[in-house]
């Protein structure tokens, strides 16, 4: 699990991060998107526990990343936007290397290369060299480096960027099953298109700070659920009986329909509907409705500038 | 194996490179043996092992950090489990390691041709201290180069490579300085009595000691000193807590070697402050002047311990002993020596103003050019003020008011404490005022506007 709690870091004339806060929880994958210079990068760093935020606290699996960078480096992996492999090393090489280093004892360390090297898709190329490796394959190996000792935490910075769309498949399917495997893991970019198949929230960055205070979440707020009613034809009732609805919060209302809000529970969705068919309004809509990243993002951003 | 010698050994040596070297080594040996005898191939071997182990080691030691910031490895490694003392000599004798191998093999001939022809090549110094000697002064330019590295990555990030070569430059500098101490027109040797029919023996801590032993002892003690430097500067990239207890113990080492060669307490407390003065200097121009990190110290921010700077516990160092200096020449010096003493306190509060004319350029708007207004102050306030004030007021103190010269007596001694700690509590608070109004610009300005 990730923590950050009142985040600020300083540049020597600019305040680069302001009051950032926000949770990662286990097997949660966080988008993290903004314009450039919003600062994503060195909120990165910062929860990876390579540069130290100026106030505020980080905590992954509750390890303090000021007070004790080092045991934080042991639980997390991070993948930097521009990264470097060791060019003239075999992919196995690499990896163990990286195992060795990220503390991965040497009884266990072949069989965390052969792991990592599994679930990266690299498990054909061991004997390959890094700078013989595609774009894509690199991507690959710099990931199998960051998870090879089974950290329980993963940021990823601007992972896609140069990729073709099958390595993008590829990327996302591997970061859904390390997501499945419990990983805590937050992906930066501002490519929006290329977040949307595997993050459930994201965090919005903008000079500095978090829209709407934190993680927003595409189908709803955590343990919510968005859904679309829609009606015949237009029917005052639907408004009178909607706020009368316990723990339902209404965010749009029309006279032909509505979106709301409630606990992505089955029980309260069909209680829900049947207070309206009990009401007598006659429903053609009853749906799950989630939001595009770029549809949230936009919506805030115009929040914004408003 | 430690793991980054490992990945070092994996990346250096390699069969092509293994055969290559002492394949070449032997055709310039074979060469050598052309032109002339034993000597020669001595000679040639000798001179193999300098431009391999000293040359390319340090050129290669200067460089194995700013690789790691180039190739954009550096931040991995940063986040390794490693201890700050397995990646000092994973990187000290990994990255060498090659250049240690085609060393040891001309290490190994000369060795041979020594002993086998011991009258033709008519070397006095013994075989081992000769072999220790060049095997030191090799480890003492990699681990100064290093250590210059190091340093340097942490002050100018990113743009390291291009400093490589700087960072090689101190590594030879240092080996040079190594060099000096040893053969017939050494520095110790100036500093030697030959006492009949005996070895040089250089006087230290009042023990007459063979000059040539003192030599390799010194060389042994400073690459020690430099690789332990190097791991300091280690700690801190590995964020393990850097406390400044690592400097206090480099500091005294050094005073140590130092002041040995004086003879009474006075001086030695004077060499001292002397040796203070140069290592806080030395800080000043290592460590980086990190303007945020000084706001978190301020604050007592969590962990604050770690950000304190290594030159404020230089000046607190500086200034005990210049304190220390003062009460020994005070009370042990010849009666007249009461100037000397105040000498030592406006020393050091010289350098305390010089470190604040650093802060205080660097807390203002153009911190790139910090250091070059910095210096450029310090130019004016050491070498131009004084001589125009002398020159306009004819006066002989005006100058004692700019720097400190202990025989100047006591009204110019005292002129000069007086002086430096006015100029420094000026500069001081100038400082502080930047400092103020730049926290409190952040204060107020909203995030990254």
């Amino acid at each position: 699990m990730i923590e950050a709690e009142a985040l600020v870091y300083d540049y020597p004339s600019k305040r680069a991060l302001d009051g950032v806060s926000f949770t990662v929880r286990p097997g949660d994958v966080l988008a993290l998107v903004g314009p450039n210079g919003a600062g994503k990068t060195t909120l990165l760093r910062l929860l990876a526990a390579l540069d130290r935020p100026f106030s505020g606290r980080v905590r992954v699996d509750g390890r303090d990343a000021v007070l004790e960078p080092r045991r934080v480096h042991e639980r997390i992996g991070y993948l930097p936007d521009f990264f470097g492999l060791y060019d003239d090393l075999t992919v196995a090489r690499c990896l163990t290397y990286a195992a060795r280093a990220r503390g991965v004892s040497a009884h266990h360390v072949r069989a965390a290369v052969e792991k990592a090297a599994v679930r990266v898709g690299l498990a054909d190329r061991l004997g390959a060299r890094a700078s013989e490796l595609s774009r894509g394959l690199r991507q690959r190996l710099a990931i199998g480096q960051a998870i090879v000792h089974e950290p329980s935490a993963l940021l990823l910075d601007e992972p896609a960027a140069g990729l073709d769309p099958e390595a993008r498949a590829s990327l996302s399917d591997l970061i859904l099953a390390l997501a499945a495997e419990k990983m805590a893991i937050i992906v930066s970019s501002h490519i929006l298109a290329e977040l949307e198949d595997y993050c459930s929230a994201m965090l919005i960055l903008r000079d500095g700070k978090l829209v709407r205070g934190g993680p927003i979440h595409a189908g709803g707020g955590p343990g919510m659920t968005r859904l679309r009613i829609g009606l015949t034809a237009a029917d005052p009732r639907l408004a009178q009986l909607l706020p009368t609805m316990p723990e339902l919060q209404v965010l749009e209302l029309g006279d032909g329909g509505a979106l709301v809000e409630l606990r992505a529970d089955p029980e309260a969705a069909a209680d829900l509907l049947a207070a309206l068919v009990g009401a007598g309004l006659r429903v053609t809509t009853f749906a799950p409705e989630r939001q595009s990243l770029e549809q949230v993002y936009l919506g805030a951003a115009r929040e914004v500038a408003r | 194996m430690n793991p980054e010698l490992q990945r070092n050994v994996w990346l250096e040596l390699n069969p092509t490179r293994l055969a290559v070297m002492p394949l070449v080594i032997g055709l310039i040996i074979m060469v050598a043996s052309l032109g002339g005898g034993m000597r020669s191939v001595m000679e040639a071997a000798q001179m193999l092992f300098v431009v391999i182990a000293v040359v390319w080691g340090a050129f290669k030691a200067a460089r194995t950090v700013t690789d790691e910031v180039r190739d954009r490895t550096w931040d991995s490694q940063r986040m390794s489990g490693l201890s700050p003392w397995a990646m000092t000599f994973g990187k000290l004798f990994g990255a060498t390691i090659y250049c240690w191998y085609g060393g040891l093999i001309a290490l190994a001939i000369y060795a041979a041709t020594r002993m086998m022809a011991p009258a033709e090549t008519n070397v006095t110094a013994p075989l081992w201290l000769d072999l220790l000697r060049l095997v030191l002064g090799a480890a003492f330019a990699q681990a100064v180069a290093l250590s210059a590295s190091l340093a340097g990555a942490r002050r100018r990030r990113g743009q390291a490579r291009a400093d490589s070569f700087l960072f090689f430059a101190a590594g030879m500098a240092a080996y040079i300085g190594a060099e000096s101490l040893h053969g017939a027109n050494s520095v110790l040797n100036s500093m030697s009595e030959t006492f009949a029919g005996e070895v040089m023996r250089v006087t230290w801590w009042g023990a007459p000691v063979d000059a040539a032993v003192f030599g390799v002892a010194s060389l042994a003690f400073f690459t020690l000193l430099a690789a332990l430097a190097a791991w300091r500067l280690m700690r801190v990239e590995l964020q393990s807590a850097a406390q400044p207890v690592a400097y206090a113990v480099l500091a005294a080492a050094a005073i140590l070697w130092f002041a040995g060669f004086q003879q009474d307490g006075p001086d030695r407390a004077l060499a001292a402050l002397v040796v203070c003065i140069g290592l806080t200097w030395a800080t000043v121009w290592i460590e980086p002047k990190d303007v945020v990190a000084w706001r978190a110290l301020a604050q007592g921010a969590p962990g604050a311990g770690a950000l304190v700077p290594a030159t404020l516990t230089a000046l607190a160092i500086t200034w005990t002993t210049a304190i220390a200096g003062a009460v020994l020449v005070a009370t042990q010096g010849p009666s007249n020596e009461l100037a000397s003493a105040l000498a030592a306190p406006a020393f050091a509060a010289f350098v305390t103003r010089d470190v604040l004319v650093f802060a205080f350029f660097h807390l203002g708007d153009r911190q790139k050019r910090g250091d070059f207004a910095a210096v450029l102050t310090i130019v004016l306030l050491y070498g131009f003020a004084p001589a125009l004030l002398s020159g306009v007021t004819g006066s002989t103190l005006v100058k004692a008011a700019f720097y400190t010269d202990a025989a100047d007596g006591f009204t110019a001694n005292t002129v000069s404490l007086v002086s430096a700690l006015i100029q420094a509590a000026a500069f001081g608070a100038m400082a502080y005022a930047r400092f103020r109004a730049r926290a409190e610009g952040l204060r107020l300005q909203p995030a990254a506007s």
